[in-house]
């Protein structure tokens, strides 16, 4: 008798929860409102610390589309998620992309370097070019820091588009090392009939 | 006392799946809730199998049709795979569930409300023979029934059953069936396409459309390929060789450049234009029908 309630206790609760993913999809389903409809490319999936996958999905020419994420919260600070297509050009990242963390880099060491050229420069045309430039300079990473700050503590949840021509996009999906839980990631696709914009 | 023993066992038992069917719905039901907006997290402490490190994914057949008949084409019903009986090995049963689901797309799409109904029976009779029956329950079949004139229902229900038997694959962990279902809709997809194209005009919306789906095959076979050691998967990879020849003749070139964004809309990609001979769609067309009627013709 104690063997079957060990059975029941330790082997029944997984057997019960080693169905659930897919159902995940199923609640971010009875999100969608009309115009928009569930397109059978969403999908979603188990994901542990180190995990990444990537998913491919084809977007129509003719269509406007929605991709949503949903991340159980025990791994939602570890999740990354981008969207690229296939040459790797980067339409969308949940949270600071790594691509736009080198480039706010970038733009800091070139302020330092023409602060450092500026204070060579005694007077003239140079110099005023190199204070218009700096000015500029500073105005970008200003707007860069925002932005950072807005995807890190405002993240934006999905991403809606309208692609030019029938492509694949590659959206890519994964888990920092440091995340001790683990859970699921839902990528939720959606679309409509595109709308013209304009007369 | 044995007996005794034995009952007490399935009585727990019984206790226990009832108490963690309640809580899981108890779980969905406040999750739905609170999902109508687009965030992000969720308590979930459920446990499935991982997300594969590439997936490669295929457009449901409706989303084909809702394009093309847009488009302004024409039905015909004589393109539909007659109703056949029965299949009896495993593949073609999967090939042909693609096939009737296609049909069932097509006829939704262009609101054949008593003809869905028949295709919509065949779907879920077949579906059933796979073991999906749950996928497809006898209320959805009351409900399209129930919507004869609505056409909105009528997709939406199609849709679904389609969309479901998908979900109770994907839970199951059967790659390959659902592999084959998608490359029999595929093909059926094409084979209804291509016929729905009254004269060959390189520029024309759906000859467009059908070159395009270019990317979708190359999605098609990247998929095939995770389960090529399965003797009917590499058969079809085979017999799609020469269809791949055919594609790899259509060639795509940008016709505007740089990717825009307006006030209202992210446009992504480049727009392009296909180019496709009239001797390149005829092989085409050729090669789909050769491999429809290779499907339709399984036992």
């Amino acid at each position: 008798m104690k063997n079957y309630i060990l059975i029941i206790f330790f082997v029944f609760p997984f057997t019960v929860l080693a169905q659930n993913c897919t159902e995940f999809l199923g609640i971010q389903k009875t999100g969608i409102k009309y115009p928009w409809k569930y397109d059978a490319q969403s999908k979603s999936g188990y994901f542990v610390a180190g995990k990444s996958s990537q998913l491919n999905i084809v977007c129509s020419e003719g269509k406007d589309y929605k991709v949503s994420f949903l991340s159980s919260s025990a791994i939602l600070k570890y999740t990354n998620i981008s969207i690229t297509d296939e040459s790797g050009k980067e339409y969308y990242s949940l949270g600071v992309s790594e691509n736009k963390k080198k480039e706010l880099e970038q733009k800091k060491k070139l302020l330092i370097d023409l602060q450092n050229q500026k204070i060579k420069i005694k007077t003239g045309k140079k110099k005023i070019e190199i204070d218009a430039n700096i000015n500029n300079l500073k105005v970008e990473i200003e707007k860069s820091q925002q932005d950072a700050e807005n995807a890190q503590y405002h993240p934006q949840t999905f991403f809606e588009f309208t692609p030019a021509e029938t492509m694949n996009l590659v959206i890519h999906i994964s888990v920092n090392e440091e995340a001790t839980g683990k859970g699921c990631i839902g990528a939720l696709v959606s679309n409509k009939k595109a709308e013209k914009s304009g007369f | 006392m044995k007996t005794l023993k034995k009952y007490s066992f399935f009585i727990l038992l019984t206790i226990f799946t009832t108490l963690l069917i309640v809580s899981c719905n108890n779980n969905s039901s406040t999750n739905s809730e609170d999902n109508q907006s687009d965030s992000l997290a969720t308590d979930s402490d459920s446990v499935s199998e991982q997300m594969p490190e590439v997936v490669y994914q295929v457009p449901a057949p409706d989303e084909l049709f809702g394009l093309i008949k847009n488009s302004g084409c024409k039905y015909r019903d004589d393109i539909l795979s007659p109703e056949k009986s029965n299949f009896e090995a495993k593949a073609s049963q999967e090939l042909n569930l693609g096939v009737y689901a296609a049909d069932l797309a097509y006829l939704a799409a262009f609101d054949k409300f008593q003809q869905s109904l028949k295709y919509f029976s065949k779907v879920k009779s077949m579906s059933d023979q796979l073991g999906l029956s749950t996928a497809i329950g006898s209320e959805m079949y009351d409900r399209l029934e129930k919507n004869m004139s609505n056409s909105d229902s009528l997709l939406d229900i199609t849709n679904n059953s389609y969309y479901n038997v998908i979900q109770k694959l994907e839970e199951s962990g059967n790659g390959k069936t659902l592999s084959m279902i998608i490359t029999g809709g595929w093909i059926e997809s094409m084979y209804i396409a291509v016929n729905l194209v009254d004269k060959f005009n390189e520029s024309d919306k759906n000859v467009q459309r059908i070159a395009s789906q270019k990317i979708i095959f190359n999605n098609l076979m990247q998929n095939l390929e995770k389960y090529n050691k399965e003797e009917e998967i590499s058969t079809q990879i085979n017999n799609f060789s020469t269809l791949k020849a055919i594609l790899e003749n259509i060639k795509k070139e940008t016709i505007e450049n740089d990717t825009k964004v307006n006030s209202t809309k992210v446009i992504v990609g480049q727009k392009s234009k296909y180019t496709i001979t009239k001797e390149t769609f005829e092989s085409f067309k050729s090669e789909i029908t050769k491999l429809r009627n290779q499907i339709i013709k399984m036992s």
